[in-house]
């Protein structure tokens, strides 16, 4: 397994495991049509310093076992793998971004009728946003890996 | 998602025949990786253009006589 590779399974699993399971821990709140719970922000930074800290020391590691490979440029084919990896995450995060006006719409209307309190509406537009980002960035490591491996 | 092209080469041939040069040592003289060298030798990438010229040139081969298309 190459460097690249290496590094784009740490950013899928690590981003997978420590986003889901924010994902599940906010989202047992709101199961059942439940306010969300209080802290859920402290959660999320908690979970992004979380994921930032064992990305850069499992990418450490991986990097010194490579030796040398970890620093040399792309190749052709890695930088292949890397567009189109790109090219699927843009479309993940475009359909994304727009289902998530949607949902920020909708939860403005419920905000301007009294039927939702600013709280609440700001948890569901944050965390929103936050699911498409990290479905975009696990389709663009995914693609990545599957591209790497498919031409290995 | 596509298959490669049917694009054959001598690769493994030319490295026996140029002192049993390493994938590895081929990745190096042309800017590449071993993994992306055992691949084009595989037939599982094909190269561009550029890295095309650049295999043939350290076998000091033309581009025809270490690669081509199979129909």
């Amino acid at each position: 397994m190459t460097f690249r590779e290496a590094s784009a399974w740490i950013t899928l699993l690590v981003s997978l495991a420590l986003y889901g399971w924010y994902f599940l821990d906010v989202g047992e709140d709101v199961i059942g049509g439940g306010a969300p719970g209080e802290g859920w922000m402290g959660r999320l930074v908690e979970t992004v310093i979380a994921i930032v800290v064992l990305e850069i020391v499992l990418t450490a590691i991986v990097a010194g076992r490579a030796g040398k490979a970890a620093h040399a440029p792309q190749d052709e084919r890695e930088r292949a793998a890397g567009l189109q990896a790109t090219a699927v995450a843009y479309w993940v995060l475009l359909t994304g971004v727009i289902s998530a006006a949607v949902l920020v719409g909708i939860v403005g209307g419920l905000v301007s009728t009294g039927r939702m309190g600013w709280d609440e509406a700001v948890f569901w537009g944050m965390n929103a946003l936050l699911l498409v980002l990290v479905l975009s960035e696990a389709a663009k490591s995914g693609v990545q890996i599957f591209q790497l491996r498919r031409t290995a | 998602m596509a298959a490669p092209p049917p694009i054959r080469n001598h690769i493994r041939r030319l490295r026996f025949e140029h002192g049993e040069m390493t994938q590895a040592a081929l990745a190096d003289a042309i800017g590449m990786t071993r993994q992306t060298v055992a691949a084009v030798e595989a037939g599982k990438y094909a190269p561009s253009l550029e890295a095309a010229f650049r295999i043939a040139r350290v076998f000091g081969r033309g581009v025809d006589e270490v690669f081509w298309w199979e129909e």
